[in-house]
């Protein structure tokens, strides 16, 4: 080796490529698709099962029930009362979990791999023959409406809610996934069990899974398991989605009397996923608050130190999903903070890219590819992601090559697209005596009282 | 259908040297992926700082990323992430680390970064960036504590625990009056006691040649010179919990309860039963607290027991949400009954067998990365003086027995040994009002 040389960075050394998980797959009979890839680093496997049924397509009437129905499916299914579920899941050993966006409801699952069988059997109990207990789903149900009406005590979570209210309006978008309180208490036994009816089947579901697994036993296990799945379930895809009205202008100032910082949101109408505009959209973001060194970042917290971190981000969903910039910042900086914000937002349009700012996005986005690829977990809610949003096969391999393509501009065009200065949202929630005269300078303030 | 391979067969290869400026070196070759973690833990937090300096090991962490001799401020973050890496550092009780994950072929930028600061930070601290990392830190402060539901929990917890002047009495993150009070001159001190190469530990881990690994981690740190490092306080052990609880009012709509018990630390032999006694009080909807609690008696909306890895006190936390009405010494006697009842006829042998395969498939999750093997190495190595602990911890859990665990429970979940904090709305939020009406803000 030469003499170190401290004064510079070192030069990279060449890196191998990451190899890529090969996926395998098996369409089961009602057109179940089964998608395997081996990883045989340790003796455990990732599952991911999509169902395409989330909150988008449920009637606003009864907003909140794919999210309910994901939560009670657990308790009991197969003849097994809840807590007999819960004792087999326990002491097998795995672990599995709901989440329900908009667009579709995901069950994850992670085991080892000499418990797999068995979870996936657990699994399919919870997916193809829940009871919908009566006494259960009331119990379930009240406990989602304790979370609702908690939402209260987190400034964080009320100030994303106001957020999407403002930008999205009546739209889907524009409720909240777990639902109010309104809705939650109308809903019962009989009509998670029609959602269910409805969402839940083999034609609108797919599974996927990565880890320590041979594919055509995986495939032939999933397919004793699951086989009694009836095809059925409507494709949400095939359910149009409105497009979504937003009233640009507003700000939403939610009083929450001795807050200790004021969270702040800035947001518009966004794209959606697998746009044309989507990769230069993500380079574009990396630059405006994507990364640590991200122009919102640098000036709120390491320039002015008004904040513990500043962001922004795109989520790119079935529809044009919200752009949402946020903080949380020491409540005497407040519309100072969100002026700072404005002007970081207009400056993506004003001042474009440095060529240094656009080398820093683009190698960010492309050279932590491999990382992203790690773990069982990582790559199987990768490829879920992908097929769940019919991403084409080879969206991963070609990444890369449509990254390094985004020049500046392209980020100067779609900032001014999904920027305009007048499509923006504010939002705060805090302290509103400290706060109300300071926010009327960014346009008409709509007060409300927190939960 | 699969491999019927046990979680025990499991081992994760690493060599371990000493430079002789006395930093160990251990490197885990692993080319699953191309990748490589490295992790640079200081053996110092916030046990070791002086009474007026509560939150300095944690302010003097983020002063770290603010640049050193040869990189420039803003550089750390953005050559990392230029290079498709990520990064982070963190402050806890005994340690403090800085760590980062990149491509295989920047090893030596991750080494020129640490190995700069480590060696030449001094030269380019000024009064500007403590300023300004005083001012994210109290930001950090109000948002993940202050202006957080139950935010202040943990240290009113510490305070109540621990009597004056013992190491763990403060939270890492400090309070405002210190972090005010903090000045270059406590940073120069800091630096030249605690973050000479002696004191340092460096995991690499990933694909990489650990003869390679060794040469360019003595090529980029031999250089530094070691330093004297303070003594270290001797922590006194803590057995007796305090009696009563204290009752602080927050703006929250449903009471928490939190209840500590003393201990045995990460590096005892008693550690994992306890951690064991966690998982089957709450883990899992049919572990011994969420069945009585959420389930039966609903009077909570959650449960979670858990330890503290800590060096050389340990903690033993049960925290449990009320539901709405619920008041907090209702749920305090709920907790109670349960822990009480495990205590006196201890586990089954299908929950032990439960808590068993849960524990082998979390610790297959743990390892499943070039960042959390490095972490786990890191700690083993500086907290229990043993890297080795990553091939026994498998084992450690399988082979744990009835016994054991019956013992545990008999010992920690003595009430002689526990404190308790009730954290009740304040009446700003609806909800049981009346209970914070009847127990002002003082301790009982």
């Amino acid at each position: 080796m030469s003499t170190l040389d401290r004064t510079r960075p070192p030069p990279s050394l060449p890196t191998p490529p990451p190899s890529t998980p090969e996926f395998h797959e098996t369409v089961l009979p009602g057109g179940f698709r089964v998608r395997v890839a081996p990883v045989p680093n340790l003796p455990e496997v990732a599952i991911r099962l999509m169902i395409d049924g989330g909150a988008a397509v449920e009637p606003a009437m009864e907003a909140g029930v794919a999210a309910l129905t994901a939560k009670v499916l657990p308790a009991g299914a197969a003849g097994r009362t809840a807590m007999q579920m819960a004792e087999w899941l326990d002491h097998l050993g795995a672990s599995i979990g709901s989440g329900v966006g908009h667009d579709s409801a995901r069950f994850s699952l992670h085991t080892l791999s000499d418990t797999c069988e068995e979870a996936l059997d657990y699994l399919a109990s919870v997916v193809l023959a829940p009871s919908f207990l009566p006494d259960e789903v009331d119990r379930v149900r009240a406990e989602r409406l304790d979370e609702v009406r908690r939402i209260g005590d987190e400034p964080g979570e009320l100030a994303s809610e106001a957020l999407s209210e403002a930008i999205f309006g009546d739209h889907p978008y524009g409720r909240p996934v777990r639902g109010r309180v309104e809705t939650l208490e109308g809903l019962d036994s009989g009509k998670l069990r029609k959602f269910w009816e409805r969402s839940y089947g083999a034609g609108s579901s797919f599974l996927v899974a990565a880890g320590d697994v041979d594919p055509e036993a995986f495939a032939a296990v999933v397919e004793r398991s699951f086989g009694a799945w009836a095809a059925g379930g409507v494709r949400s895809s095939a359910v149009s989605l409105p497009g979504p009205v937003s009233s640009p202008g507003t700000v939403t100032l939610v009083d929450r009397p001795g807050s200790r910082q004021s969270e702040i949101r800035i947001g518009a109408v966004g794209l959606a996923r697998g746009d044309d505009d989507e990769i230069p959209v993500l380079v574009m973001n990396a630059i405006l608050g994507g990364l640590f060194n991200s122009r919102l970042n640098l000036n709120l917290r390491e320039d002015k130190g008004w904040t513990y971190g500043a962001r922004s981000g795109f989520s790119v969903r079935r529809a044009p999903g919200p752009f949402v910039a946020s903080a949380a910042v020491d409540t005497p900086v407040t519309a100072r903070a969100l002026d700072e914000m404005l002007s970081e937002i207009r400056s993506m349009t004003e001042r474009p890219p440095s060529e240094d700012e656009l080398a820093l996005a683009r190698d960010a986005l492309i050279l932590s590819l491999p990382r992203q690829f790690e773990t069982t977990s990582q790559i199987a809610s990768k490829e879920a992601e992908r097929v769940a949003y019919d991403l084409p096969l080879d969206w991963w391999e070609r990444f890369p090559a449509r990254v390094g393509q985004v020049g500046r501009d392209e980020v100067v065009r779609v900032a001014e697209r999904y920027l305009d200065p007048d499509g923006l949202v504010l939002v705060a929630v805090g302290e509103a005596d400290a706060l109300r005269a300071d926010l009327s300078s960014f346009g008409t303030v709509e007060e409300r009282q927190a939960p | 259908m699969t491999r019927q391979g046990r979680t025990a067969g499991a081992r994760f290869p690493f060599e371990q040297r000493t430079l002789d400026n006395g930093m160990q070196v251990i490197v885990h070759p692993d080319d699953s992926a191309p990748l490589v973690a490295t992790h640079l833990m200081y053996h110092v937090g916030s046990r070791n700082e002086p009474p007026g300096s509560r939150g300095f090991a944690h302010l003097f962490e983020h002063l770290l990323f603010q640049g050193s001799k040869n990189v420039p401020e803003g550089e750390h973050f953005r050559l990392i992430q230029a290079a498709g890496g990520t990064l982070n550092g963190t402050t806890w009780f005994d340690r403090t680390n800085y760590y980062e994950t990149l491509p295989s072929g920047d090893l030596d930028l991750a080494l020129w970064l640490e190995s700069d600061r480590m060696g030449f930070f001094l030269q380019a601290i000024t009064q500007d960036k403590l300023d300004n990392q005083r001012d994210v830190v109290k930001n950090e402060r109000r948002q993940s504590y202050e202006n957080r539901p139950y935010g202040l929990a943990v240290e009113t917890m510490l305070e109540r625990a621990y009597p004056e002047g013992h190491p763990y009495r403060h939270p890492t993150i400090g309070y405002m009056e210190d972090l005010d009070s903090a000045s270059l001159d406590d940073v120069r001190g800091w630096f030249e006691s605690w973050y000479g190469p002696n004191n340092a530990v460096l995991v690499i881990s990933g694909a990489v040649d650990p003869a390679d690994a060794f040469r360019r981690a003595e090529r980029w740190f031999g250089e530094i010179p070691s330093r004297p490092t303070p003594d270290r306080a001797v922590v006194p052990i803590i057995e007796a919990g305090t009696p009563g609880e204290a009752v602080v009012p927050d703006r929250v709509s449903v009471p928490r309860v939190y209840l500590m018990f003393h201990a045995p630390p990460f590096p005892d032999p008693g550690f994992e039963p306890a951690d064991v006694l966690c998982s089957l009080l709450s883990e899992g909807r049919s572990s011994r607290l969420y069945r009585a609690l959420v389930y039966e008696q609903r009077v909570a909306a959650d449960v979670s027991a858990f330890v503290w890895p800590s060096e050389s006190v340990g903690m033993l936390w049960v925290v449990a949400t009320g539901r709405p009405g619920v008041e907090a010494p209702e749920l305090e006697a709920a907790v109670a009954e349960v822990l009480a009842e495990l205590r006196s006829s201890g586990p089954t042998d299908r929950e032990l067998e439960g808590a068993r395969n849960r524990a082998r498939r979390q610790l297959v999750r743990q390892f499943d990365s070039v960042t959390r093997r490095a972490d786990l190495l890191a700690h083993a190595a500086v907290l229990r003086g043993d890297p080795d602990y990553i091939n026994q911890v498998f084992e450690r859990y399988e082979q744990m027995s009835l016994d054991e665990v019956e013992r545990s429970a008999r010992t920690l979940l003595d009430p002689a040994r526990r404190s308790v904090v009730h954290i009740v709305p304040d009446g700003s939020r609806g909800g049981s009002q009346e209970t914070a009406a009847a127990r002002p803000g003082s301790e009982s």
